[in-house]
């Protein structure tokens, strides 16, 4: 595959893997990746959607949902955005900075696997520290002389477990990959593996309407509610019945589109510049002059007399008090390759079914009234 | 609370159309007043808009028996909403607060005099936004008389019971009967399909008091007519992502050597085309060309959701025009775009996202060079209004219980 930004790191081997890991995961779907030398016609095109779990802020309030998303454990397993974050705070709770990721837990394992060095001095680098030690990462002393499967282990359990997950990645010292149950390159696969099919819809007066109806996608590979599955499936069922080629972009991910600075205000009153708001882990797609960013670090400079939580939402006009207020100022998007020929298809017809509870809300609220009632 | 909650003058059902005349009556409480004296007042101008879309007008009781039926047909059709603005919640406008229930979310102050969206400016010499009140009032009727004579009448009512509520502004507009507007182009063709436009109004979230209802935006954009009117018609039509006579979604762009585009729009919808055609015609496929992709239909719609997909970023539009006078020699005129959403962040979205409207004015690409939008439209005023589901003896009453 081509390799630029990130993915280099990879190396030979490294990349090979990524490469059959996603032939491995798309196969059994509709959809697969770009390759080179592929002929068809193909422009890329982006489904978006904020990154502020949506279903969690429709459940439990905005301001529960706030302060349940930044708990470490329980919140972050219900950042289900395919984006994750930390929220660093001063001795007062003031914020002082958010960082998030998109980075897909997949990539990090791969790199884990083969290239132990690159990924302490990566750690080291996000954490902000010289070094970190490889029996924090690995649970191994000495990874270089494990074996691949000694070193996947290891560092699956130190690093990819909600529950369990060491500082590095569980918010406390950084934050580096994706880690959420549902935030997986597999279940993004099958998301859009089952939405990929021509349909239509009719409606209880027999109109046969544009298949935009998340309820048809079977609950256990779409969440309604989120605000990434719903469009995701919408969008890709709708790309289905106009018979378009479609296949996800390489490099595959899931990367930072935009980022609504212009809601935030400073005390003066002035729109933060660009500069506070650092973009990283570029995977170097670089379609269309567009970079593939996975990273997003937003803090004030320390030469500054206050800091991001100083900052004031316009759109709320609420101080920025928590992580997820920040994730909605974020949009993140998906990148497709869509064929420029459209082809007929014979779209299967279905009827618009509701669900109980199709925001599974329930059990949200109860997850959420225990983890805050234990929470400080 | 579920069916039928929605204010009237909301014309989301299938099959109905918002009538031509369009009046925005705004209203601000004075300082000092009690909540009790603005719920009188309130509860008064329900009353006097009750009575007149019954066609009664109380000081011409026992007029003749054409002049009743005139006046009664004159008012058939009126449909009003209350909403209420940031203002009223704002205890520093307001000392001691006139309410205790909780400011929703999005109802915020629109930013002034800085732009309040990154791509909108205001209009040359605003140097204060009349779109702000405590108290809106949205009128609709099949005759500009109705609703003139209605804000009149509440005016009146206002005065005479000494209410310590006052009228602020009025804007008011009107709807074509060819269903376009000042760009010339057909309006609110990629509104939403009425089987989803509840969905996408109805709010859902708390405060309690505004579950059932729905936020109203309120963007008095003015529109510089003689630089659009400078574009030829191709370029029109790529800036909004339809064909201008037709209304058919562009479908591709055809490039010369010259450096000349010409657009290819769709094949028309006829009798015979399914129903699919039809939707399709109002939300286009997807396009693959990124002339077409930044053009204002698809800026507006980028993944073509349904609204039951939050990050579909779903609203429903009910515009009206406006024009004002000639100033200059050239036309002050806009757009009264009037917004129904079940969150107004929806709307901040759209308006502060790039690759949304939050990098361009209107359409077409951002890049400055390329973009013949850029300053083309204006804002003139605005204003967030929460707008409470119905209930006695007058939506919102339970503010200021």
């Amino acid at each position: 595959m081509e390799a630029s930004g990130p993915f280099t790191e990879l190396g030979p081997d490294g990349l090979e893997a990524w490469g059959k890991l996603m032939d491995r995961v798309l196969s059994p779907g509709r959809l697969r990746a770009v390759s080179e030398g592929d002929d068809a016609e193909f422009a890329t095109s982006d489904i978006d959607w904020p990154a502020t779990p949506s279903r969690v802020l429709s459940c439990l309030g905005r301001d529960r949902a706030h302060q349940f998303l930044d708990l470490p454990v329980h919140g972050r397993n219900k950042q289900e955005e395919y984006c994750e974050w930390r929220t660093i705070r001063r001795e007062d709770g003031a914020v002082i900075r958010v960082e998030l990721t998109t980075e897909l837990a997949a990539y990090w394992r791969v790199l884990a696997i083969h290239q132990p060095s690159r990924l302490l001095e990566l750690i080291a680098e996000l954490a902000g520290e010289e070094s970190v030690s490889p029996g924090q990462i690995y649970g191994l002393d000495d990874p270089w002389s494990a074996a691949e499967d000694e070193r996947d282990l290891g560092f699956a359990e130190n690093m990819l477990a909600v529950a369990t997950a060491g500082p590095y990645n569980s918010g406390e010292k950084a934050i580096c990959c994706l880690i959420q149950e549902t935030n997986t390159f597999q279940a993004l696969a099958r998301l859009a593996a089952s939405a990929s099919r021509p349909y239509l819809i009719e409606d209880e007066q027999g109109r046969k309407l544009l298949p935009n109806s998340p309820e048809l996608i079977p609950p256990v590979v779409a969440q309604l509610g989120r605000s990434s599955d719903p469009v995701i499936a919408e969008r890709l069922s709708r790309l289905a019945f106009e018979g378009r080629t479609v296949s996800l972009a390489r490099p595959v991910g899931i990367f930072i589109s935009s980022v609504a600075r212009t809601r935030l205000r400073c005390p003066d009153g002035s729109i933060p510049p660009a500069e506070w708001f650092s973009l990283a882990r570029d995977a170097g797609g670089d379609v269309d002059g567009r970079a593939l960013h996975q990273r997003l670090v937003i803090e004030v400079p320390p030469a500054r007399d206050y800091v991001l939580g100083d900052l004031t939402d316009v759109a709320s006009e609420e101080r920025i008090e928590h992580g997820a207020q920040i994730a909605d100022l974020v949009q993140l998007a998906l990148r497709l390759e869509v064929g420029l020929k459209a082809r007929r298809t014979r779209p299967k017809l279905l009827a618009p079914r509701s669900r109980k509870d199709p925001l599974d809300c329930r059990s949200l609220t109860a997850a959420a009234d225990q983890a805050l009632a234990g929470s400080p | 609370m579920k069916r039928g909650s929605l204010q009237g003058g909301i014309y989301f059902r299938s099959g109905s159309k918002p009538p031509p005349s369009f009046a925005f009556l705004l209203l601000d409480v004075a300082a000092g007043a009690s909540p009790a004296a603005v719920r009188t007042g309130l509860e008064g101008a329900w009353a006097t808009l009750k009575e007149l879309a019954d066609g009664r007008l109380a000081e011409l009781e026992g007029a003749d028996r054409s002049s009743s039926k005139g006046l009664r047909d004159q008012f058939t059709g009126l449909e009003f909403l209350f909403g209420y603005g940031r203002r009223l919640l704002d205890s520093n406008v307001h000392d001691p607060p006139l309410t205790a229930c909780a400011r929703p979310t999005g109802l915020v102050f629109l930013d002034h005099p800085d732009a309040a969206f990154p791509s909108l400016p205001w209009a040359a010499g605003s140097s204060a936004n009349r779109g702000e009140a405590d108290v809106c009032i949205q009128m609709t009727a099949g005759h500009e008389a109705a609703t003139r004579l209605a804000a009149t009448e509440i005016w009146k009512y206002l005065v005479r019971s000494e209410s310590p509520l006052s009228v602020s502004a009025i804007f008011t507009g009107f709807g074509r009967a060819d269903g376009r507007g000042w760009l010339g182009f057909h309006d609110g063709v990629s509104n939403l399909d009425s089987s989803q436009r509840e969905v996408a109004i109805r709010a859902e979230t708390r405060p309690e008091w505004m579950i059932g209802g729905t936020y109203l935006a309120f963007l008095r954009i003015g529109i510089d007519l003689a630089s659009w009117s400078a574009l030829t018609r191709s370029e029109q039509e790529l800036l909004v992502g339809r064909g201008k006579l037709s209304g058919r979604p562009l479908i591709g762009v055809e490039r010369f050597e010259s450096g000349e585009t010409k657009p290819i729009a769709a094949a028309p919808v006829t009798a015979r085309s399914t129903d699919v055609a039809r939707a399709e015609f109002h939300e286009p496929a997807q396009t693959t060309d990124p002339l077409l992709e930044a053009s204002h239909i698809h800026r507006a719609n980028q993944n073509r959701g349904s609204a039951s997909a939050p990050a579909a970023l779903r609203i429903f539009r009910q515009g009206y025009d406006f024009f004002e006078d000639f100033e200059k020699g050239a036309p002050r005129l806009g757009l009264n775009f009037v917004s129904f959403q079940a969150d107004l962040l929806t709307l901040q979205r759209i308006l502060h996202l790039p690759g949304w409207l939050g990098d361009s004015n209107f359409g077409g690409p951002t890049s400055a060079e390329e973009s013949t939008s850029a300053r083309l439209l204006t804002l003139d005023a605005g204003g967030f209004y929460a707008v409470p589901r119905r209930s006695d003896p007058f939506p919102g009453a339970e503010l200021f219980a």
